[in-house]
């Protein structure tokens, strides 16, 4: 190899180049531990090419259907350390006067916010009519807020549609209208919502108290948007034309869990919370990973001869999995891919053969056929050998076991 | 409850909650006092009142500063719409359509209320001069698209029915669309006919707010049919600008073919037309104008706020209505202070009524308090209150706040005087070409020295000047400070009657014709004796406390917060927001939240983060604690209750007990999901806050968005 004065000229050479950068970096990290501004960091970053592992984790990490993630984020609130922030309802009064000074509230920090504000919702009830509105909701529109506006009594008027944004604002704007509390959860989720909201925001009898989480979320309100005011200089009387927010802003950060915030993301895929894939598709139900209780729908639909053969095909699998287990204990932070623990076509033919489950491959091919289209069990290539294919269930191991296990009960 | 289970559902996307009039606790809304040491029951309400009542003092001064600021643009702008389409260029090959842009940037959004307001009042029906147009607004979030901007500019007109009043219905069958510019001609053919209105004097007034944000290429095609349609359909668009006049945002946004279509015509708002030094003096002309009277009101801002004021308004909004909104704040901060209850003069009522509200035992606390300021402060005689402070009676007291009121107030007035008399002397001498030390100091900065009371360099400086005044000028400066001391307010003249009287002197002994030398020298030692008795910082005045806001900080994290940081500390240091009880570990690495262990690897990764990586390094984190955590454990843990399983090398793991073998691996995959729903949880929610980008460019990798260094 190179000497290491060379190392400049071989810059293509991304090895090399790799090795260097980690030998810089490491250099910058003990000799330097001065303040590097974010942009510094960036152009660092930008120049250096990102070395990372070949692994892909939708391909290695099996993803857990929901009922294992809830039970498994259960089991973990015993292990998973979740400070708790002390709060103490006596804001409550606070802000409810900075709502009644002509301001209005935007809460910010690192947690979730919606047990404090629904319970400060609770609270500003006593003295106003109060809408949340839960802006995380992927579905969450304008309308839905009107509809619930309307319900305050007076603001419908005589049609059964739901009022206009206008109609909302000229009713809180006259002088004996009652008081209306908008709590809004998450208002940078829906920037609708929020450019909707600023046209009542400046109504003096629409009090807001609204909750942003993401980190750019303050880039949804203009400069004037943002310095704008309550209340009309020349005249009182006149509903003002303007919009903007008036927010007074509040750290609240309360290091809480998104978990109410993030129902609506699929679990089962790393991109399931950003918002252009928020909602969980529902039309298209395969694409998520096979679950108990599907995989017990199929096989209560099948003949008894398929039945057999999913529990031979399980019953090696698991086999193979416990074999396995046993000797690479000490790696078993591995993901199970289960495609290790299935088996060839060749050798379930013979299996099945013996078992009197099929006698030959056409009768096979017509039982897997069920499960295949199902998607209970796949198929693959062996890699290694040519052309011979794989079969296995795509469940983990003691999900399987337990289906196994209710499907023996059922034979008996 | 059921709002409760309401509340707690998921799935509903709004709940409304009903107006809970029914028990009276609680209602009056009155925030628990900050210091209840020293304060008493009623204190908060009356303290509460009181702030209304300087705030809403403050604020009719204020809006009064404004508008005042406001008039001439209003006035401009309004006489611009009347003479159109009356007063046009001769010759024109077609007839053009008026725009009147405003520059907004550095004042309130209430213009615009303010100018709708004058179009469309009829008052001045003497002079055959109606002012009853009709005025519409259009916001950006409107003009997505060219039929949204037709739609608004349209049905904000046709909504009204042209003999007046609102909310007309049309059905969609028989009537054009919505969009129709058609609808708004034949709509005002009507309004015509319905007033006798032959000249067709009414304008259609659009007024675009923010026009910056709009999409060029709709505005474009919106000006484009409008003028299609203007002989007979007089629009008029008011644009409101947040650029300054020049460079001009609208020729350099728009071609030529459109802008000669329009007839542009500016009417900048004073204050952006200006340097940025010189906004800033113009809005301490009003600072000046609004502080100093400010003083005659309930309350004094203090040098911290002016500061915070002044750089706020140069580096974030140019904006008087953020101005108001830190004043109004500033308020709301005094008023918190227990001793604030006796801003305004008799603010327990009459004395009678104050002294039983403040001989109730649970106001002791404050009276002792006040007792002990009172009692500090040269209030009271020393000689006499060593023997008198037993008798000292709630009234006793209250007179001597009072005394402390007109003491502080009358010193406040002095040294506003005396300021701007500062000012004037200042001005005096940049006017006839003397050299000023840090004469690049603003109106604030001088400000904030005189209240502090340091303005001794400044004022020093000025009188040394006046010492060394060439005749000819030292006879004008003469009559400008008489004539200045011949203004100032009756009782101000009472107290000043000394350098009045010097003042006096040196004036006549001009029209004596004596040697300018012999006046020159001792007015300015008498200027400068007169400044360092009135500048002097009010915190010495007994009680000043209340009121005046001193140099206490000014909440500024309200208006100008940082969330960004806000949320980068609660992932670093989450330990920082738990209370001190909670915190037990020595090692604070066992006490981080998934989401901070998640963002640790985050911070340390390059640009692309590979997730299963990431993952692998979380698990590795997560064993790691999982041991120490254990090894803690073991000593007291020998009952066996502990099953999950040790992860030791070697092979005496391997012929232990087949069972516990089996719950071992049992337990290993109960940890191995509950980990990875650990971190796709952590995972989505770093990605809920914005730390995440999924660019696809490689597969199940991320980017970073974030590259601030942890510290």
């Amino acid at each position: 190899m190179d000497s290491d004065e060379g190392s400049e000229l071989y810059a293509s050479d991304v090895e090399h180049n790799y090795a260097t950068n980690i030998f810089k970096e490491s250099e910058t990290d003990g000799l330097i531990d001065s303040y590097q501004p974010s942009f510094d960091a960036y152009f660092t970053h930008a120049s250096s090419r990102t070395r990372t592992s070949t692994n892909v984790f939708s391909q290695r990490v099996v993803p857990l259907s929901p009922e294992e993630h809830n039970a498994a984020l259960a089991r973990a609130s015993v292990h998973a350390c979740t400070p708790q922030v002390p709060f103490d309802n006596s804001s409550f009064k606070r802000w409810a006067r900075e709502l009644d000074e002509g301001f209005n509230i935007l809460f910010y920090g690192l947690g979730s916010k919606r047990g404090i504000l629904n319970d400060f919702a609770k609270h500003v009830s006593k003295l106003g009519h109060v809408v949340v509105v839960n802006a995380f909701h992927p579905s969450v529109t304008v309308r839905d807020m009107l509809v619930s506006i309307a319900r305050v009594p007076g603001v419908q008027s005589t049609s059964t549609s739901a009022p206009t944004l206008e109609r909302v604002a000229e009713h809180f704007a006259s002088s004996d209208s009652p008081h209306l509390f908008l709590i809004v959860h998450s208002l940078d989720r829906s920037p609708k919502l929020a450019r909707a909201i600023s046209s009542l925001a400046l109504s003096p009898h629409i009090h807001i108290a609204a909750s942003i989480d993401r980190l750019n979320a303050p880039l949804l309100f203009s400069a004037s948007q943002l310095a704008a005011r309550k209340g009309s200089f020349f005249s009182s009387d006149r509903p003002t034309t303007n919009v903007g927010y008036s927010w007074l802003w509040h750290d609240l950060t309360t290091l809480a869990p998104y978990t109410t915030e993030l129902t609506f993301a699929d679990r089962t895929s790393i991109s399931g919370a950003s918002s252009s894939r928020a909602r969980v598709d529902i039309t298209n139900p395969v694409s998520g990973p096979m679950t108990e209780t599907a995989a017990m729908h199929v096989l209560a639909a099948v003949t008894a001869k398929a039945k057999k053969l999913f529990s031979l095909l399980a019953a090696k699998q698991l086999e193979n999995a416990n074999s396995s287990d046993v000797s690479e204990v000490n790696s078993a932070h591995n993901p199970h891919d289960q495609q290790h623990f299935g088996l060839t076509y060749d050798a379930l033919f013979t299996l099945a053969r013996d078992a009197f489950i099929a006698t030959n491959d056409t009768a096979l091919r017509a039982l897997l056929g069920e499960f295949r289209d199902h998607g209970l069990v796949v198929s693959a290539a062996q890699p290694g050998t040519s052309g011979s294919e794989v079969l296995w269930i795509p469940l983990r191991k003691e999900r399987l076991s337990k289906l196994v296990e209710n499907l023996d009960k059922d034979a008996t | 409850m059921a709002v409760d289970t309401d509340l707690e559902d998921v799935n509903q996307t709004t709940v409304y909650i009903p107006f809970d009039d029914s028990d009276d606790v609680n209602t009056n809304g009155v925030p628990p006092s900050l210091f209840p040491e020293r304060d008493f029951q009623q204190g908060c309400q009356l303290r509460f009142q009181a702030c209304k009542a300087a705030w809403g003092k403050c604020l009719k001064r204020m809006q009064e500063l404004i508008h005042s600021l406001h008039a001439p643009v209003v006035e401009s702008v309004v006489e611009q719409v009347k003479k159109s389409y009356t007063d046009e260029l001769p010759g024109l090959p077609y007839p053009e359509l008026p725009v009147i842009s405003v520059t907004s940037s550095s004042t309130s959004s209430s213009l615009f209320d303010e100018i709708s307001f004058r179009l469309e009042e009829s008052i001045d029906e003497l002079f055959d001069d109606l002012n009853d147009h009709f005025v519409t607004h259009v916001f950006p979030s409107d003009c997505a698209t060219i039929t949204g901007t037709m739609k608004t500019i349209v049905t904000g007109f046709v909504s009204r029915f042209p003999t007046g009043g609102q909310d007309i219905k049309r059905k969609p069958s028989t009537s054009l669309a919505a969009y129709d510019i058609a609808l708004l001609e034949a709509w005002y053919r009507a309004v015509c006919d319905a007033r006798d209105d032959r000249h067709h004097r009414s304008r259609l007034v659009v007024v675009m707010h923010d026009f910056e944000q709009l999409e060029p290429q709709v505005v474009q095609d919106m000006f484009e049919i409008c003028s299609s349609h203007i002989p007979c359909l007089p629009l008029v668009f008011i644009l409101a600008l947040a650029s300054p006049p020049s460079p001009s945002y609208i020729r350099a946004t728009y071609p030529h073919s459109m802008l000669a279509l329009l007839r542009v015509r500016d009417c900048p708002f004073p204050l952006a037309e200006k340097s940025l030094h010189d906004i800033l003096l113009e809005v301490d002309q009003n600072l000046i104008h609004f502080l100093i009277p400010c003083l005659s009101l309930d309350i004094m801002i203090g040098p911290t706020t002016i500061d915070f004021v002044v750089e706020f308004f140069t580096r974030h909004t140019s904006s008087l209505d953020g101005l108001l909104s830190v004043l109004q704040l500033a308020h709301m901060k005094h008023f918190e202070d227990p001793l604030s209850v006796l801003v305004p003069a008799q603010a327990l009522g009459r004395s009678k009524d104050a002294s039983k509200l403040l001989l109730t035992p649970d106001a002791f606390p404050f009276l002792d308090a006040l007792f002990a300021r009172v009692h500090r402060s040269a209030l009271i005689a020393p000689v006499e209150h060593a023997t008198s402070w037993r008798d000292a009676t709630v009234d006793l007291l209250l007179s001597s706040v009072d005394t402390a009121r007109d003491t502080f107030r009358m010193r406040v007035k002095l040294l506003r005087v005396a300021f701007r008399l500062v000012l004037l002397v200042r001005r005096f001498m940049l006017v006839h070409g003397h050299k000023i030390v840090q004469s690049d100091q603003t109106m604030p900065d001088l400000m904030c020295l005189a209240l502090r009371g340091r303005l001794g360099s400044v004022y020093g400086h000025l009188c040394s000047i006046v010492r060394n005044l060439p005749a000819a000028q030292l006879e004008d400066f003469v009559r400008e400070v008489h004539d200045f001391f011949e203004n100032v307010p009756e009782d101000v003249k009472v107290e000043e009657d000394e350098v009045i009287s010097r003042v006096e002197t040196a004036y006549k002994m001009f029209c004596r014709d004596t040697n300018a030398q012999d006046i020159s020298g001792p007015l300015g030692n008498w200027l400068s004796d007169y400044f360092k008795l009135r500048i002097v910082a009010l915190e010495d005045a007994p009680l000043w406390d209340i009121w005046y806001t001193g140099s206490t900080p000014f909440p500024s994290e309200l208006i100008n917060p940082s969330p960004r940081a806000s949320v980068l500390a609660g992932l670093i240091h989450p330990q920082d927001y738990v209370s001190a009880e909670q915190r037990n570990g020595d090692d604070e690495d066992d006490d981080l939240p998934d989401i901070s262990i998640l963002f640790k690897g985050y911070l340390e990764s390059a640009k692309m983060i590979n997730v299963y990586d990431w993952f692998q390094s979380f698990v590795v984190f997560l064993e790691g604690r999982k041991r120490r955590v254990e090894k803690t454990r073991i000593p007291d843990g020998v009952d066996g209750t502990s099953r999950t399983p040790s992860r030791k090398k070697g092979k005496q793991k391997q012929v232990e007990d087949e069972i516990v073998d089996e719950d071992a691996g049992e337990d290993e995959e109960e940890w191995l999901v509950e980990v990875q729903a650990r971190f796709i949880r952590a995972l989505q929610e770093l990605d809920y806050l914005g730390f995440i980008k999924h660019t696809g460019r490689k597969v199940d990798h991320v980017m970073r968005t974030v590259f601030d260094s942890p510290e």
